[in-house]
């Protein structure tokens, strides 16, 4: 059974990306040294080499090893793609014609070598002929070897699902679970797949030991295994799921453990945030010129029940493009930041300027978005089009939020409930609670200080008008904020303050809340350089921003 | 309270009068709306068999529009028995009538015009809208699209102006269609290869828009990430609980007056065991009719947001005449 599903996925892999990122994790896992990658080679083979590694064969003898990977399409090997340029035999020649020389590591260059034809398929006979035939002209003996599906099936499961993500039973059962419900957005067995994951290693203290390795490894297969049945599927939307929880995850892992500092630890954090850019990359590039087209978060075909999805959605969308927004910036190379930073925002704009679901703020944990959409926009440069958008854009929440107080007596709901919303499409729920309101102090900081004074009146209105206690949070203890937020559970960390007065004017509210009060909060993933991934929890936990986030200085 | 009998026996008296100019029986009509005691149900008193001769098109029209002033627009239900009396006698002047408030500068006349068109199903007439002027055509365009109700009513005799031999006329059409297609793409392609006869760039750029909207809400539609349904199934479930609450409550409505209508035909209520097709006394077997309530529904009106469709409710109303440009009502 577990055979099948691992054939059934080595199969369905393509070469580029897929095939080499896959082996390259079995090679470690197979105690070979990685020597040279299609990634660290951008891509390029070295003369018909896709991977090299150094490692030791079955009878314990050293080897240079030279990997040439045949997928998708090629997987299956014929006469035709056996002889077509960049076929099989091109590479096998090229690759035994020049030979890779590393004087980085010590004896490499005289290690003997061997050449490894990879491929997630089959071979037909008569092409085995010609391979053979090709093998004993060109080649010593016992120095070319062909790991085909079956072989590579055999080594998988030996050496990485049996080793690390089936080491037992019910992490097997579960994942089988997980694939079968894949479509159904049903993620409570993928939650316990990786819970179990982390408590596998809970008492680890050596990071260099071999159950850290066995779990970022498990890690990295579940994101694998879920990516390629989603595509399968057509829907990212797993996929997406299932890396935020893992890297959300893993963070929270690493801040209990104390490892943040430990680079042999965060290089596979990153390497985890890598896969997490890829699987962004594809979601958005999938779906932004959609989402991107005049109301095109919008489904028509559901439409009854879209006055409250759709905006909710929209919301969900916006997080996505902003997390991907701070992960590109900040891992570009310098000199096309600006660059990237510009379109980055082109994109936002675009996207809040075609879908009107955005100006409806349903939740008042709608704030998490619009406070990093505005650090986004602020944080670094930006020219006065981008202000006058951010000016309109707030203009339009705050306009429908008065619409809406005055047709349906509903302020944003304040828990964030999102059923609460669902029950009142029609009319108010006796669960949806307006009667507090975080979102209307965060709207009324931000509109001080961008000084919109018209706006800034407007929401000294809506408090007038519907009798809100407009509150603001800080933090109890400062030094817990970042495990609390991966934890998913700030409630216990949490100060309210309550019946905050809006003062008449703009210069009032910023003497009464003046925010160079707010103090910041140092958090261990901005000290590694990943400080987007703070956005990433409190999206996926719905857990509010302390404005000392935004804010706070030290 | 309502106007005496002696003050509608003095305005027949006042129309009888010989040589009367038409702005003359208007002011009589208008000074006795606006006198004391007037009230809405009084319409019918003034406007029956006894003044129907007496009403020219001009003068309903003055009529209309001062009630519409008086009691907004749903008062044009209190003109629906004359002219559909007149619709027997001169269905041209029922036209103009309509036509002329459709195309009125005042929202509420617009909207009283789009009323009586879809009351009185003028859309069967054979009025041929190529016969206003360049002017009418475009704001007869304008407006029969703005209000988004009743497509099947409005489109047939919209789209022949896509025979105009008028290229802005065409254009103006086509930019309003354009926006028309977000709330009922295909019955307006449906009206389009109905009546739509003369080729010319904007019916070719109408096909074209078809077409790649058709493309794209396709691929739109196949989007699981960005469906409900597959990305907020909870929220989606929840949703459309309550929804076909709504629909429900909105049935048993509709059951409790097929309830009273056997009572009023004295039907005996017979409720099939099983199935829909029953042997009638002829021995022949017949299918039972459901009973369905149907309507277009504009699709885009959940797509806006609380800030548009206030928006959109005060263009309807617009006063045109304090629009300086056309392209602002576009």
């Amino acid at each position: 059974m577990r055979n099948i599903i691992i054939k059934d996925y080595i199969s369905s892999l393509k070469e580029d990306k897929e095939l080499d990122y896959i082996f390259t994790l079995l090679l470690e896992n197979m105690d070979f040294q990685i020597v040279s990658t299609p990634h660290n080679t951008r891509g390029q083979t070295q003369y018909g080499k896709d991977v090299v590694a150094t490692g030791k064969d079955e009878n314990g003898r050293m080897w240079k090893w030279y990997f040439i990977i045949k997928g998708h399409a090629a997987k299956d090997i014929n006469s035709y793609n056996f002889n077509s340029p960049d076929g099989i035999r091109e590479s096998l020649l090229v690759a035994k014609d020049v030979d890779f020389e590393s004087y980085s590591i010590p004896g490499f260059n005289k290690l003997p070598t061997k050449f490894v034809v990879v491929h997630n398929g089959t071979m037909l006979d008569n092409t085995r002929v010609q391979f053979e035939d090709l093998i004993k002209k060109y080649f010593e003996e016992e120095t070319v070897e062909e790991w085909n599906i079956e072989k590579l099936t055999r080594l998988f499961s030996k050496y990485l699902f049996n080793e690390c993500l089936f080491a037992d039973e019910e992490s097997f059962l579960l994942m089988k679970r997980v694939l079968v419900l894949l479509d159904s957005s049903n993620f409570s067995s993928l939650q316990q797949l990786v819970h179990i994951q982390f408590e596998r290693s809970k008492d680890v203290s050596d990071i260099k030991s071999r159950i850290v390795a066995k779990l970022f490894s498990s890690l990295t297969l579940i994101c694998l295994l879920v990516n390629q049945y989603a595509h399968e599927y057509n829907n990212l939307t797993p996929s997406k799921y299932c890396v935020d929880l893992i890297v959300i995850k893993t963070w929270e892992f690493i801040v209990k453990k104390g490892w943040e500092k430990e680079k042999h630890i965060t290089n596979k954090f990153c390497k985890l945030i890598d896969l997490q850019v890829s699987i962004y990359f594809e979601y958005i590039n999938k779906t932004y010129p959609l989402a991107s087209a005049k109301k095109g978060l919008f489904t028509y075909g559901e439409s009854q029940t879209e006055p409250v999805c759709y905006p909710i959605r929209c919301f969900k969308y916006l997080d996505t493009l902003l997390y991907f927004s701070f992960l590109t910036e900040t891992h570009c190379k310098p000199e096309s930041r600006t660059d990237l930073r510009k379109r980055n925002i082109q994109y936002i704009e675009r996207l809040i300027e075609a879908n009107s679901g955005f100006d409806m703020t349903l939740l008042d944990t709608n704030s998490i978005s619009l406070l990093y959409l505005t650090l986004y926009i602020t944080g670094g440069d930006y020219c006065d089009d981008d202000m006058i958008f951010l000016g309109n854009y707030f203009s339009r929440i705050i306009q429908n939020i008065i619409i809406r107080l005055r047709r349906n007596k509903m302020l944003p709901e304040t828990y964030g409930n999102e059923k609460a919303v669902a029950h009142s499409i029609y009319a108010k729920s006796n669960d949806y609670v307006d009667d507090s309101s975080l979102l209307l102090f965060y709207l009324a900081t931000i509109v001080s200080m961008m000084e919109l004074d018209e706006l800034y009146q407007l929401i000294v209105k809506i408090a007038e008008e519907s009798n809100v206690n407009i509150q603001r949070i800080a933090p109890i203890n400062i030094e817990d904020v970042e495990t609390k937020l991966f934890e998913g559970n700030m409630n216990d960390n949490i100060k309210i303050q309550m019946s905050l007065s809006l003062p008449n004017t703009i210069q009032e509210f910023l003497a009464m809340y003046p925010i160079g009060a707010y103090k910041k909060i140092n958090f261990k993933c901005d000290n590694i350089g990943l400080p987007y991934i703070k956005l990433l929890a409190h999206m996926f936990y719905n857990i509010d921003v302390f404005l000392h986030e935004i804010f706070g200085k030290s | 309270m309502a106007i005496s009998n002696g003050k509608i026996e003095q305005l027949i008296h006042t129309l009888s009068t010989p040589k009367k100019e038409e702005h003359e029986i208007s002011v009589a009509f208008i000074n006795l709306i606006d006198s004391e005691g007037f009230e809405i149900n009084d319409f019918s008193r003034i406007l029956n068999i006894r003044t129907y001769t007496f009403l020219t098109v001009p003068i309903l029209i003055d009529v209309a529009k001062k009630a519409i002033s008086i009691y907004s627009e749903q008062v044009i239900e209190q003109f629906y028995d004359i002219l559909r009396f007149m619709l027997t006698k001169n269905k041209i002047n029922v036209i103009d009538f309509t036509v002329n408030l459709i195309i009125d500068l005042d929202g509420k006349n617009r909207e009283a015009g789009r009323k009586t068109w879809d009351e009185l199903s003028l859309y069967e007439s054979d009025f041929d809208a190529l016969n206003l002027s360049q002017q009418q055509q475009a704001l007869f365009i304008i407006s029969m699209l703005q209000d988004l109700c009743n497509p099947e009513f409005r489109l047939p005799k919209i789209l022949p102006l896509f025979n105009s031999q008028d290229d802005i006329i065409r254009q103006i059409l086509y930019v309003e269609l354009v926006k028309y297609c977000d709330s009922y793409l295909s019955i307006v392609k449906e009206y389009f290869d109905k009546y739509v006869t003369l080729s010319s760039k904007q019916a070719e750029e109408f096909v074209n828009f078809y077409n790649s909207y058709v493309s794209f809400m396709k691929q739109r539609a196949n989007c699981k990430e960005l469906s409900s349904k597959f990305s907020q199934p909870a929220l989606y479930e929840e949703t459309y609980r309550q929804t076909t609450a709504r629909m429900r409550e909105l049935s048993i409505g509709i059951e409790k007056e097929i309830e009273q209508l056997t009572k009023d035909l004295s039907i005996k209520k017979v409720r099939p065991a099983r199935g829909h097709i029953y042997i009638d006394y002829d021995g022949k077997l017949k299918t039972f009719t459901p009973v369905r309530r149907f309507a277009h529904f504009p699709n885009s009106v959940n797509a806006l947001s609380a800030l548009e469709s206030t928006e959109y409710m005060m263009k309807i109303s617009d006063n045109w005449d304090k629009i300086t440009d056309i392209c602002e009502i576009l």
